[in-house]
Parts: structure tokens; C-alpha cells; sequence
């Protein structure tokens, strides 16, 4: 009797202690995972945009803004899916579909107030609203200003696994890439490819291109093509000054002792921004 | 003879805030803030102009959402309760203050100035702070101009429907609120983008306002700069602020409110003297202004605030006014002979500007007035509208995309603090669209979850959001509010689908969500174009 009991605590024992250590290898080999994507997320940077001082000269006056989740409360989702892809596509994928919204983000004022909610009604289904425009793949242009644009996108997970599938072999040299299209009426149609990470899923880019008419593909660029996802609206850009066309009928006066000066007086507004000035 | 002439605009809004269950809270004291230091002040203001015969003339647009809560009854019960609550807590002041003749007699004028508010609240007014403008309106002094339903910020609604539905709506609130239909629109935050115009010409709209470079780099380049407004390829009217204007008013540097005289905003005893003692003058023991400031601004540099002196600051008030109407005599004298044309100044002003912010700005208002009127045909109050008695014709040009935020276009609404929220907006939007085109003849309860979903849509695309979100006031409480009816949406959408809104649901965010509750939203996207 003895040595069954003793039998039993021992390798009731070895269980244990096998379990933790099987735990502690996993939160390691996790670490090693996050960092190493954090890793090849830098180099991407430095291989793929310019910034707005190296920008120079260059052909593409392109800047990416540091690659961020779309909820600023919402960290990077570590536990990736079990599928059988490579950790790089399920990566993206997870980046592209993070946007949940924060956690404790308030349905009703109830809980924003920090009061229990009502019992009355039925609990707002929050939990249940599948959000379902996630899962639509699209990517959207906005014109900010004369100079920015920003960019955002969602890639369906089944287009991005398909092609994944099937350009497996030279998956490994493809990245990430939104392309720019300048389709300006009267002008030679061009375009600038933007190289991302596969962190990313919005993109601030200047463009320096007042009165332009823009749009972008989203997907990846490969050795010798580019395969796209998505495509965007199309934008025109702000003009960023004082019009070059003149309507004889309406000729200008007095423009260069007075208007030519006005334009840099823009932006001053609201009370709640004259008041922030005041502190 | 007419040299110039003033169009000065104020427009109010505030963002809609109602929650039925929640007593009391700092976001639901912004409207009652607004009420007490702007809107009743305000009027007052502009009924002694009419009294005393001054021939004044004033844009205004009240936007939807404030007319939505300036009519509500549960909002009107809870201003008074407000409005006595400060009226206790101004007298618990007068017996706290008896040591100090100095600090008494200002704790007295805020006792005799809640005290009057209630009286015009209740007996002037009768708890109705919307016939007056029109009776304004009637009496030729104000022309009140439409808004947006929500305050969107329209270039970045992305799609054309979208826009359609703030511009369709915030007219519908007009003539409901107003009985006519509007001539004017505010653009909210004067964001402007070429593609949204065809939204507000289906409407009938004929003018609407711009900032400076709006008209200024507009293609062609117009010949009289922004002292007259500009024909769009709609045919609408497009005027542009005038930068002079604006810049004596605003300018925290150099604008009259940064006066030493005038009252310190940021020095109120909400902050300053204890909880217990303050008791419900504040929401939850939640600190917050209680609208009693005893000090002047003094110096902008320092810290050190001397007492408030009500007699110096009206008459500075007096004198920046004369200066303001000094510089717009200057103004139209010069452009007058440069231009060949009587220049317009086109002031637009957020309402809450004058008293809230700026204590004074309803006296410097009235006093305005009164001194444009001492010589009446050097410059002439105008409102939009009448602009094209004079000048009927007016040089057809596109405007330029800009927007009155800071540096001039959409960065305030479009950066790292907010930019997230627009892929829920686009894809919600495109959703609400999609589903509410697969049912179009919904009846009974189906067409209440519509028209509710609609409700949340226009509520998450409220300009406010973001705006608060990138000054960083309140940025939690925008973060929930926009989440909250992105999510509500979300789940009515859902429960359309399985064709079975949930009713218990429906009818407690129809009650707090209840903006519009009067009008057959779904009809905006059920239709096919």
C-alpha cells in the first residue's frame, strides 16, 4: 500500500513538472515569435518608404506614418490561429482583422457612467453584432490635404489565403505593396508603389500633389508582378494655393498687394481650440 | 453711400448628449452651460437691439442636434433643476462671501444673474428657446440658416449617400423646428469638398459659408478675393471668411477675449473649493465648472488673477467693439475703391464663442451693433441672402476643399488620435445602405429598427467624435460614444437581417437615442436612387 501511495505522489510529481516546463518553453517560443516579427517589421520600414527628409530628389515622395492598430487601446493580438499557414501570412491577416473595438468600450451611457446597466432591457447584443463589414475587403483613400493622404484597408482572409496557396514557392520574395495611381485628366498615367509591412492596415502618405486625381490598389508585389487585392475610390487632391486660371471677364485686381499674403492665415477655429491655446 | 458690408454669422451647436438614466454628468452640463452663458444671454442681447430700434442683422444656425435637445422636455426639466441648483449654491456663496465686501458683491451679481436666467427661462420664454429666433426671423433681423443632422464632417463621409442623409435630414429638422424651408447652410466646420455640393443643390439651398482659402483658391481665380462670395458650378452662393474679422475675435494671442479685463475662464470655484461643500452643484462629486469665476484674466502669462471687475470689463467690452467697427469702416473703405465694389466681411463665429468662452461677447455683440448703427450706410449688417439685392451677379467658380480647422483642411478630423474610426463608419455606412435596399416597403416594427439604425448612423458620424477625441477633453467619453452607436447599428443591422429586431432593445435606445424621433429616417437609404 505504501509504495502505491508513493508511487502515485511521484508521478503525480513528474506530471506537474512536466506541465510547467512544457509552459514555460511555450511562453518562450512565443516571445521569440513576437520578436522576430517586431524585428523584420523595422527592417521593412527602412526598406520599403522614405521618410520626409530622405524623400528628396526621389521620384516617389512617399512617407509612411509608423504602422499602428486602428484602435489605439487595442494591442497587437499575440495568439495567432492554427491554420496552416506561415506565421507571416497569419500575421497580416491578424493585423488586418484586429480592429476590434476596445475592450470595456461602452454600449450604452449606463456603463460609461460606470452605472450597471438596466434590467429591464435585454443586455444591447453588443457581443452579438458580428460587425460584418469587416469581413469585406476594401481599401479607402482620403485626401487630408494638399499633401496627405490616408489610406485603410481590410484584406478578406480567403484572397489572401488563396493567394497565398498558390504563389507559395515565391511567397518568401513578394511584399506588401499599395499602389498609387495618378490618373489626372490630361496628364500620363503613373503610378508609385508604397512598400508596407504586413503589420499594417492604414497608411499615411505624402504625396505632394495638389488638384491630382488619385487612386491605389492594395496587394502584393512580386519578383515580376504585382497581384492586387483591392481597389480604392478615387480622390482629388486639395488645391494647396491661389488658382493659375484666370477668367478674362472676371480678371483679378489688387491680387499681389493683398490675397497672395492672406492664405497662410488658415485655421483658426473653434472655442474649444482658442480655449486649449489659453493654458 | 454703402461702402461695405458685415454679414456676421454665429453658429451653435452642441453635440446630442441625453441620457435618460444618468442624473447628472459633466457632458450633459454642456448644454445647460451653453444655454446659461450663450444662448439666454444672447437673445437677451438681441431683444434689447430690437427694443431700442437698432437695425442689426444676423446669420444664425441653431444645429439639429441642439434643436433636437433645446426642445426636449426631460432636457428642459433637468435645465431648471440645474438652474436652481445654481441659484442655491450662488446664495450658500453671498453668506460664504460676507467677509469680503469685494468678493460679495460679484457672489451677488451671480445670484442675480441665475436668478433672472430662471425668470426668462420660465416666464420671458416660456421653457422655448427656438420660437424666439424665429420671431427674430419673422422680424427681418436674423436669417436662420440650415445644418448638417449630426454635425457630420461631410468630405469625409465617403459616400455620396451618406452626405445626402445629413444634408436631407438637417433640413427636414429645419422646417420641422422652423416651419420653412432653409436658404442658408452651415457646413459644420466649414468643410468643404466639391463632391458634397450636389447634396445641398438637390435641397435647395442657395449659400453657404467658407473658409478664407475656400474662396480664395477657388478655380478660376476670383477677381474680388473673398470680398464677395463666389458662384459654384451647382449655382450656389459661396462666401468666404473674411481673415481680419476672425482674427481680432479669435486670435488667443491678439484677439479681444485674451483681454486682462475680461473674466478668466479657467478659474471657477467648481475647481477650487471643497467637494462637500459644492454638494450637487457638481455631477457625482465630479468636478466641473459651476459657471462662478470671480476673477479676471489679467495677465495671460501669469498665474496670479486678480478679482473680477464686471464695470471695467463691460466698458472694455464698449471699446473693442468701436475698435472692431473702426477696422471694418477702414476695411470696406479700402476695398471699396481697390475692388469697385462694396466689399462683404463675412464674420462667422462659433456661437459658443460669446459667453461661454468669452464672458463678454453678447455685450461686445450689442454694443457692435449699436455703433454700426451711429452711421448706418458706411458698413451695412447683412445676411447672406440679402447679399444678391446689391449684387446680383457674381463670378462662377469651384470652390477649393478646405475646411476652418487648424492648418486649414481635414487634419483635425483625420489623424493618429481618430483616423480609426472612419473604417467603421465607411463599412457600417455601406452596410446600413446595402440591407436597408433588400427591404424597402418595411412596416411596424422592421421600419422603427430602420429608422433607428439610421438614427445610430447619424449619431456616430457627429464631427464631435473625432474632435474631441484629437483636443483630448473627453476622449474616453467620445471613444463610447462613437463605439456605442457603431455597435448598436451593428446589432439592429443584424437583428433586420434575421427579421426579427428585438423589441424590448428597440425601445430603450429609441428613448435615449431619440434625436429625430419624428421623422421617417429609413426613407433615406431605402430608396433607390
Amino acid at each position: 500500500m505504501f509504495w502505491f501511495y508513493t508511487g502515485t505522489v511521484i508521478v503525480a510529481a513528474l506530471a506537474i513538472g512536466f506541465f510547467f516546463y512544457r509552459r514555460a518553453r511555450q511562453i518562450v517560443s512565443e516571445e521569440e515569435t513576437f520578436s522576430r516579427t517586431e524585428a523584420s517589421f523595422e527592417a521593412s520600414e527602412e526598406l520599403g518608404t522614405a521618410g520626409p527628409n530622405e524623400s528628396h530628389g526621389r521620384d516617389r515622395e512617399t512617407h509612411a506614418s509608423a504602422p499602428k492598430a486602428a484602435s489605439p487601446d487595442e494591442p497587437y493580438r499575440r495568439n495567432l490561429r492554427t491554420d496552416n499557414l506561415s506565421k507571416e501570412v497569419e500575421v497580416a491577416w491578424e493585423a488586418a482583422d484586429i480592429i476590434d473595438f476596445p475592450a470595456g468600450a461602452a454600449a450604452s451611457p449606463h456603463e460609461a457612467a460606470g452605472l450597471p446597466p438596466t434590467e429591464t432591457a435585454r443586455p444591447l447584443r453588443v457581443k452579438d453584432a458580428k460587425a460584418r463589414y469587416k469581413e469585406s475587403p476594401r481599401l479607402v483613400l482620403m485626401a487630408r490635404d494638399p499633401s496627405w493622404l490616408y489610406a485603410y484597408w481590410n484584406v478578406a482572409h480567403e484572397k489572401y489565403q488563396e493567394m497565398y496557396k498558390k504563389h507559395l514557392d515565391e511567397w518568401g520574395l513578394s511584399r506588401p505593396v499599395l499602389r498609387l495611381y495618378d490618373v489626372t485628366p490630361g496628364r500620363v498615367r503613373e503610378h508609385t508603389d508604397i512598400y508596407l509591412n504586413d503589420e499594417a492596415d492604414n497608411w499615411y502618405i505624402r504625396v505632394d500633389r495638389p488638384n491630382h486625381r488619385l487612386y491605389a490598389e492594395i496587394g502584393r508585389a512580386f519578383p515580376d508582378r504585382f497581384l492586387a487585392f483591392a481597389r480604392s475610390n478615387e480622390v482629388t487632391m486639395p488645391p494647396g494655393g491661389i488658382s493659375m486660371e484666370i477668367a478674362e471677364e472676371w480678371a483679378p485686381l489688387a491680387w499681389e498687394t493683398y490675397y497672395s499674403k492672406v492664405g497662410d492665415a488658415a485655421g483658426v477655429s473653434s472655442p474649444m481650440v482658442w480655449g486649449k491655446s489659453e493654458e | 453711400m454703402t461702402l461695405g458690408f458685415l454679414c456676421l454669422i454665429l453658429h451653435a451647436h452642441l453635440p446630442f448628449v441625453k441620457h435618460p438614466e444618468t442624473e447628472d454628468s459633466l457632458e450633459g452640463r454642456w448644454l445647460f452651460q451653453a444655454i446659461s452663458e450663450c444662448y439666454l444671454p444672447l437673445l437677451l442681447a438681441l431683444k434689447r437691439l430690437l427694443e431700442d430700434d437698432v437695425p442689426f442683422r444676423v446669420g444664425v444656425s441653431l444645429s439639429p442636434p441642439l434643436l433636437e435637445m433645446l426642445s426636449d422636455p426631460l432636457l428642459k426639466e433637468r435645465y431648471k433643476k440645474h438652474l436652481r441648483n445654481q441659484i442655491e449654491l450662488s446664495e450658500r456663496e453671498v453668506e460664504r462671501t460676507s467677509g469680503d465686501p469685494r468678493l460679495q458683491s460679484l457672489a451677488r451679481m451671480y445670484r442675480d444673474t441665475f436668478q433672472d436666467l430662471y425668470r426668462h427661462y420660465t416666464e420671458t420664454f416660456r421653457e422655448d428657446l427656438i420660437t424666439p429666433w424665429k420671431e427674430l426671423e419673422s422680424q427681418g433681423r436674423v436669417e436662420l440658416l440650415a445644418s448638417a443632422a449630426t454635425h457630420g464632417y461631410l468630405p469625409l463621409l465617403l459616400h455620396e449617400k451618406a452626405v445626402r442623409a445629413q444634408v436631407k435630414t438637417g433640413v427636414a429638422a429645419y422646417k420641422k423646428h422652423f416651419g420653412h424651408s432653409p436658404k442658408g447652410f452651415w457646413l459644420p466646420e466649414c468643410a468643404y469638398s466639391p463632391e458634397i455640393e450636389r447634396a445641398l443643390a438637390g435641397e435647395g439651398i442657395s449659400s453657404f459659408i467658407l473658409e478664407t482659402h475656400g474662396v480664395l483658391y477657388a478655380t478660376p481665380r476670383p477677381r474680388y478675393g473673398y470680398h464677395a462670395p463666389i458662384v459654384t458650378p451647382n449655382r450656389l452662393l459661396a462666401f468666404g471668411r473674411d481673415p481680419d474679422c476672425s482674427k481680432q475675435v479669435w486670435s488667443a494671442e491678439e484677439g479681444y477675449p485674451g483681454d486682462g479685463a475680461y473674466r478668466e475662464f479657467y478659474r471657477d470655484i467648481g475647481y477650487e473649493l471643497p467637494i462637500e461643500y459644492l454638494g450637487n452643484a457638481l455631477p457625482n462629486g465630479c468636478r466641473v465648472p459651476t459657471g462662478i469665476k470671480y476673477h479676471r484674466v489679467t495677465d495671460r502669462r501669469s498665474k496670479h488673477k486678480e478679482l473680477y471687475e464686471p464695470e471695467v470689463a463691460r466698458m472694455r467690452a464698449r471699446e473693442h467693439a468701436h475698435n472692431f467697427v473702426f477696422w471694418r469702416k477702414k476695411e470696406a473703405e479700402y476695398w471699396s475703391g481697390v475692388l469697385g465694389r462694396a466689399p462683404v466681411m463675412v464674420a462667422p463665429y462659433d456661437a459658443e464663442l460669446f459667453g461661454h468662452w468669452w464672458y463678454e461677447g453678447p455685450l461686445w455683440l450689442e454694443f457692435m451693433f449699436r455703433k454700426l448703427a451711429e452711421e448706418p450706410d458706411v458698413v451695412k449688417p447683412i445676411t447672406p441672402s440679402e447679399y444678391v439685392m446689391y449684387y446680383p451677379v457674381n463670378q462662377v467658380a469651384q470652390p477649393a476643399t478646405s475646411s476652418w480647422g487648424y492648418k486649414g483642411y481635414h487634419e483635425v478630423w483625420l489623424e493618429g488620435s481618430n483616423d480609426w474610426i472612419y473604417r467603421h463608419l465607411h463599412g457600417s455606412q455601406e452596410r446600413l445602405i446595402s440591407v436597408s435596399a433588400s427591404c424597402p416597403n418595411a412596416r411596424g416594427l422592421l421600419r422603427r429598427a430602420l429608422n433607428q439604425a439610421v438614427r445610430e448612423l447619424l449619431l456616430a458620424q457627429s464631427s464631435d467624435w473625432p474632435f474631441i477625441m484629437k483636443t483630448g477633453s473627453v476622449p474616453e467619453y467620445a471613444k463610447s460614444r462613437f463605439t456605442g452607436h457603431i455597435q448598436r447599428l451593428e446589432a439592429l443591422l443584424d437583428q433586420i437581417e434575421e427579421g426579427a429586431p428585438d423589441p424590448v432593445f428597440l425601445r430603450q435606445i429609441e428613448e435615449s437615442d431619440s434625436v429625430f424621433a419624428d421623422l421617417d429616417l429609413a426613407g433615406l437609404f431605402t430608396a433607390v436612387k
